[in-house]
């Protein structure tokens, strides 16, 4: 039997990831709010092209078969400034914006290029020598010696220009942080981002806080960003900051990075929407910035409102539903069944919200989780009495329960030994699913009575496109849900344990 | 001796005649919502004849004879002072915004009953369409089927209607599409589960071995067995759908819905507890509406339920 659970609770994880697609799939189709569209409806080209990247929103939604790397942009860029034309300013913009990274990809195709060509992308590299702090550098700027200066560039410092060197030189720069080392690594520009990312990490001491604002230095000196560690900023500030470069080169770590063998899978499923929400989750989960502490500890105080809302409300609907349904069914009386009908009809028909209304009207200060708890309760009575009573009138005629009580079992042991234990069992499976119904009533039961669960926070959540609550709330339900009916049927296998082969060969 | 005709066994039961004529007459409001509360005249008798009017017609002064809604008021026609008590001019009052809440009353059913209605069809059409193909023609798809019907009824359904709201924007339709993609779930595992059983009665057997095909079993043997689930679940579905509007409206979980909604208005009554009529009528409204639902799926089930027609025959 725990082998079977085990089996059961591992299912869960393939379940969870393929809803969570589905979620997503679905979400990736939720237009930007009005507002946003309104204000993005002025903007340059290029400003709305970079915003709608920081949203990822240029990457297909789960599988990106030609995933960019630095060589492919670079190589693009060199195109277009090689070219001429309109898109060349384009194309040497983005040549300075790749830098360093782009140089082991552009310097020795300069060779493929026609002497004009090449000396339009030669020019364009300008102003990577000089942020490089090139020695020589104005011969960068002149149109006959520019590929030139260049060429003899990468012949002596090709060999710096490989991932094991720059670790080493970002090692020795967060361990010395000499102005030295900086300039070392300066001239390898933004080649060395990739290893400067891998090293910085969210300070916890003041040495740690030092070597951040050292390497944060580095990364802007490549970057041209101004995301620096301020010398008076404490702990929580550099954090911020770091959490900053992360989220920066979430966005443009393929900038930078080439891709080969298994890189180049893995970015097919890294470099996607689903990727990229999913590495921005884990990202704000292991950084925690002032946001999401706001944003957990608000979880944290509503989770627990709901879940008491849903599961209290179930409990109660099934302690007192499935006693009405047993009253209903054993009844020979019909005026008392005709009164219980109606009563779980109307409470089944009325909206919770109505039914807490009505509660307030009756007792203005019982505002509580008690009272939402009831309210929820009543609102589901319907299902378990209606359940329990049929359930109770098929066993009844069975065979079986005949038979008992043609033995001499009296009625009250063949009811409760045969009849309610069996009739236990629908009601048990139909219990499983209440939850993801619940979460409704639960929502307006709390706007009602003014308890801050997880309604408000949906309801926002909802407004702003809130991808991350939206999809946790979700997972949280189906992962509620998926729970529920393991346990019924595990419940369902104790009062019966005929059904426990029939729970191996379902798990099987 | 109990009569087995169905239509007569349904007409016998008090809870399905309710159910019935409550649905229907909620229909009826919801289809000639717009002759029953309109701002603009519906029809006009001029020089060209009888002519019937678009919703936004102006009233000419020397128009002829005009025939007019009974409630001359629009869901969004500001009608009169906010908060006016219930009078001959405004039988329900106006709400806070100065609009006649049983016009608004009158449109909203067209939002709940409307949308409930072509759920509850869709919802049945498809997931009977997956539940017999996956019980009758493949073996490998009936668990598969089961699974995936699982995995759409343990998604919160609230947030997926939601989330298509915020997506198609202001339209009945988005609820429509939304709730139909979790309501066929538990439609296509009824028509599984039934078929599986119907599939072992000696009538079915008896077919199969005079030498009927599969689809001649399943459309002459097994669907009308199904006619009677089918209808009680769709009844069921409309009230959850009806409900389920009504809370993304209360919650105002989406953009609203365009025209009038209960669930708006119980939202609107909720937050005027002093405006009783506000609060009251939006909350029988949906009660009437989903009580009838599911007072019609309860008496077709008696009505069709072996055990009970025992239980009443030994009686």
């Amino acid at each position: 039997m725990l082998a079977l659970l085990v089996r059961r609770l591992l299912w869960l994880i393939p379940t969870l990831f393929v809803v969570s697609l589905l979620t997503f799939l679905l979400f990736s189709f939720l237009p930007e709010r009005p507002e946003e569209h309104a204000a993005h409806a002025d903007l340059d080209p290029e400003i709305e092209a970079q915003l709608e990247r920081e949203r990822f929103g240029d990457l297909p939604r789960f599988v990106n078969l030609e995933p960019e790397d630095v060589e492919t942009r670079a190589a693009r860029a060199a195109r277009l400034v090689a070219e001429g034309g309109p898109d060349a300013v384009r194309g040497a913009r983005e040549l300075a914006r790749l830098g360093g990274a782009a140089l082991p990809y552009v310097i020795p195709s300069l060779d493929g290029f026609d002497p004009t060509r090449r000396e339009r992308v030669a020019l364009a590299l300008l102003p990577v020598a000089i942020r490089m702090g090139l020695p020589n550098r104005q011969d960068a700027s002149v149109p006959d010696r520019a590929a030139d200066f260049w060429a003899r560039f990468w012949a002596d410092r090709s060999v710096e220009f490989r991932q094991a060197t720059v670790r080493t030189a970002v090692e020795r720069l967060a361990r010395y942080q000499t102005p030295s080392r900086a300039a070392e690594l300066a001239q390898l520009d933004t080649f060395a981002l990739p290893a400067l990312m891998e090293r910085l990490q969210p300070p916890h001491d003041a040495a740690s806080l030092e070597v951040a604002r050292t390497l944060t230095d580095a990364l802007c000196q490549a970057t041209d960003r101004s995301d620096r560690i301020e010398d008076h900023a404490d702990l929580a500030e550099a954090r911020l900051v770091v959490a900053r470069w992360r989220q920066y080169w979430l966005v443009h770590e393929s900038d930078y990075v080439a891709y080969d063998g298994a890189g180049r899978a893995a970015a097919a499923l890294r470099e996607t929407r689903y990727g990229k929400w999913a590495a921005q989750v884990v990202l704000s989960l292991t950084i925690r910035d002032d946001a999401t502490s706001r944003s957990l500890e608000r979880l944290r105080r509503a989770i627990p409102i709901t879940l008491s809302l849903i599961f209290g409300g179930i409990a109660l609907a099934y302690i007192v539903g499935t006693s009405l349904g047993v009253a209903s069914s054993v009844s020979e009386r019909r005026l008392p069944k005709v009164i219980l009908g109606s009563a779980v009809v109307t409470l089944h028909a009325l909206p919770s919200a109505t039914v807490a209304v009505v509660c307030l009207w009756l007792a203005p200060s019982s505002s509580n989780i008690g009272l939402g708890i009831l309210v929820v309760g009543l609102g589901m009575l319907a299902s378990p009495a209606r359940h329990q009573r049929d359930a109770l009138s098929s066993v009844f005629v069975r065979e079986f329960v005949r038979a008992s009580r043609a033995r001499g079992a009296s009625f009250p042991r063949a009811f409760v030994a045969q009849g309610l234990r069996q009739s236990l069992l629908a009601t048990i499976s139909v219990a499983s699913v209440e939850p993801p119904a619940a979460l409704g009533a639960a929502f307006m039961v709390e706007q009602v009575l003014g308890l801050p669960g997880l309604g408000q926070l949906t309801v926002l959540a909802v407004a702003e496109r809130d991808v991350t609550f939206l999809m946790g709330l979700v997972l949280g339900a189906v992962l509620i849900a998926a729970l529920m009916l393991l346990l019924s049927d595990v419940v369902q296998a104790t009062v019966d344990p005929r059904l426990r082969g029939r729970l191996g060969s379902a798990v099987r | 001796m109990t009569d087995h005709r169905l239509s007569t066994r349904i007409m016998r039961s008090r809870r399905a005649v309710f159910g019935v004529a409550v649905l229907g007459t909620l229909a009826l409001v919801a289809i000639f919502a717009d002759v029953f509360a309109r701002e603009a005249p519906i029809a006009r008798s001029s020089a060209h004849g009888f002519e019937l009017l678009p919703e936004n017609a102006a009233s000419p002064p020397d128009a002829g004879f005009e025939l007019r809604a009974p409630i001359r008021y629009g869901p969004s026609t500001i009608a009169s002072t906010p908060f006016t008590k219930p009078s001959l001019s405004h039988p329900l009052g106006t709400d806070r915004d100065g609009r006649d809440v049983l016009a608004r009353l009158v449109h909203g059913a067209r939002i709940a009953v409307g949308a409930g209605f072509v759920v509850a069809l869709l919802g049945v059409l498809g997931g009977g369409i997956a539940g017999a193909f996956a019980s009758q023609y493949t073996r490998r798809l009936g668990p598969t089927l089961e699974r995936v019907a699982q995995a759409v009824d343990a998604f919160p359904a609230l947030i997926v209607v939601a989330l298509f709201r915020a997506m198609e924007g202001s339209s009945t339709v988005s609820v429509v599409v939304g709730a139909t993609i979790v309501q066929w779930a538990s439609v296509a595992r009824l028509v599984r589960t039934e078929l599986h059983r119907l599939g072992a009665e000696d009538f079915v057997l008896a077919a199969r071995a005079l030498g009927a095909t599969k689809t001649r079993i399943l459309v002459r043997h097994l669907l009308p067995h199904l006619g009677p689930s089918l209808v009680s679940s769709a009844a069921l579905g409309l009230s959850a759908v009806v409900m389920l509007e009504a809370t993304l409206s209360f919650l105002g979980l989406g953009p609203p819905v365009g025209g009038a909604s209960w669930g708006e208005m119980l939202a609107e009554g909720a937050r005027h507890p002093d405006q009783t009529p506000l609060f009251v009528v939006p909350a029988v409204a949906l009660s009437l509406t989903i009580g009838a639902a599911y007072l019609f799926a309860e008496g077709l089930r008696e009505a069709v339920d072996p055990v009970t027609l025992r239980v009443r025959d030994s009686s």
